[in-house]
């Protein structure tokens, strides 16, 4: 999928792979890799700053730790965040649904 | 230190050079892409790759600084911009109280003051109020819209310069304007000196913030497309 497919999304891409538990930077990168089956074909840089835009409204919270002589930010979904992620999924569905029965090829086509 | 010795060393100080932002958000984001990329290295080094290899391919996934600059820079000024409109919400209300506190406390002039003096008091009090509320909307913009446009920013630089040049000024002509008996110096009294320098204080931070919040606002490259529009 292009980068620019998937920035206008990233966000709640984001919100959804911190819905099970808190991660790290690299770890929620290679989350949306893992769950997008490796299609998301996205610079993982852009990841960082989105993860501060979500964390400076309050959709996460990060906190710095030390594991194994490593500093790591890690990242946890707040409520406003589950909030935001429910609105997400909601409009998506609602989305996709319309251009799915727009796109759809109609009985009458050959 | 070069780019083919040390690739993520050379990416991450190029990243540190061309960002602008509070120091502290930088340093925080520039470490947290520092290990970040040090993650992916090790990853790369676990499915085979040897350190070099793994490294060159860390950067390339990464993303050039032209591609992710731009997205750091954008939270680095939207950072900004909370922070003058902070100063200038925390800052003008305590200014004013500190100051009420001398005049209550009987430790400001000895003579009563002029109607023209009392006035620009009045006019510095409600400027105050003016300038701390407006910038209460862009300071709370920056809790709620995760997709901060800059001029937000450029908005709180605009309220504090004209919050230290509007009440700055007015002080200052109330200062010559009242009357000072026998040499009296206002800062003669050791509580006024203290509440003269927390105001000197305060007016060079958010002077120095709105200075930062105007050039960042300006300076920031558009990168709207980073941002997802559907949630605010």
């Amino acid at each position: 999928m292009k980068p620019d497919a998937v920035r206008g999304h990233l966000d709640g891409l984001i919100l959804a792979v911190l819905e099970d538990g808190p991660r790290h930077g690299y770890a929620i990168i290679e989350a949306l890799q893992t769950r997008s089956g490796g299609r998301l074909d996205l610079p993982t840089g852009t990841v960082y700053p989105a993860l501060r835009r979500l964390e400076r409204a309050a959709l996460l919270s990060g906190t710095w730790s030390t594991v194994g002589g490593r500093e790591r930010r890690t990242y946890t979904l707040t409520r406003s965040g589950r909030h935001a992620l429910a609105g997400q999924r909601a409009d998506w569905t609602e989305f996709s649904a319309v251009v799915d029965a727009v796109l759809r090829p109609s009985a009458g086509t050959t | 230190m070069t780019t083919a010795l040390d690739p993520i060393g050379a990416h991450v100080a190029e990243l540190d050079r061309v960002l602008r932002g509070p120091a502290n958000v930088k340093r925080s984001m520039i470490t947290e892409v520092r290990e970040g990329l040090a993650d992916a290295v090790a990853a790369h080094q676990d499915r085979g790759l040897d350190p070099r290899h793994a490294a060159a391919a860390a950067v390339r996934e990464f993303g050039t600084v032209g591609e992710v600059a731009p997205l750091m820079q954008e939270e680095l000024t939207a950072r900004q911009g909370r922070r003058t409109a902070l100063l200038l919400v925390v800052l003008f209300p305590a200014t004013l109280v500190a100051w009420d506190a001398v005049w209550m406390t009987g430790s400001g002039w000895s003579a009563p003051p002029s109607a023209t003096v009392a006035a620009l008091a009045r006019a510095v009090d409600s400027l105050t109020l003016v300038i701390a509320t407006a910038a209460l909307i862009p300071l709370l913009a920056s809790f709620r819209t995760a997709r901060l446009p800059r001029w937000v920013t450029g908005l709180t630089g605009v309220i504090g310069a004209l919050g230290v040049v509007g009440c700055g000024g007015l002080s200052v002509v109330m200062n010559v304007l009242a009357p000072h008996h026998d040499g009296q110096s206002l800062a003669a009294s050791p509580a006024t000196a203290l509440v003269i320098a927390f105001s000197a204080t305060a007016g060079a931070l958010v002077t120095r913030s709105a200075i930062r919040s105007l050039r960042f606002a300006r300076g920031c490259r558009r990168s709207d497309e980073g941002a997802d529009p559907q949630i605010r």
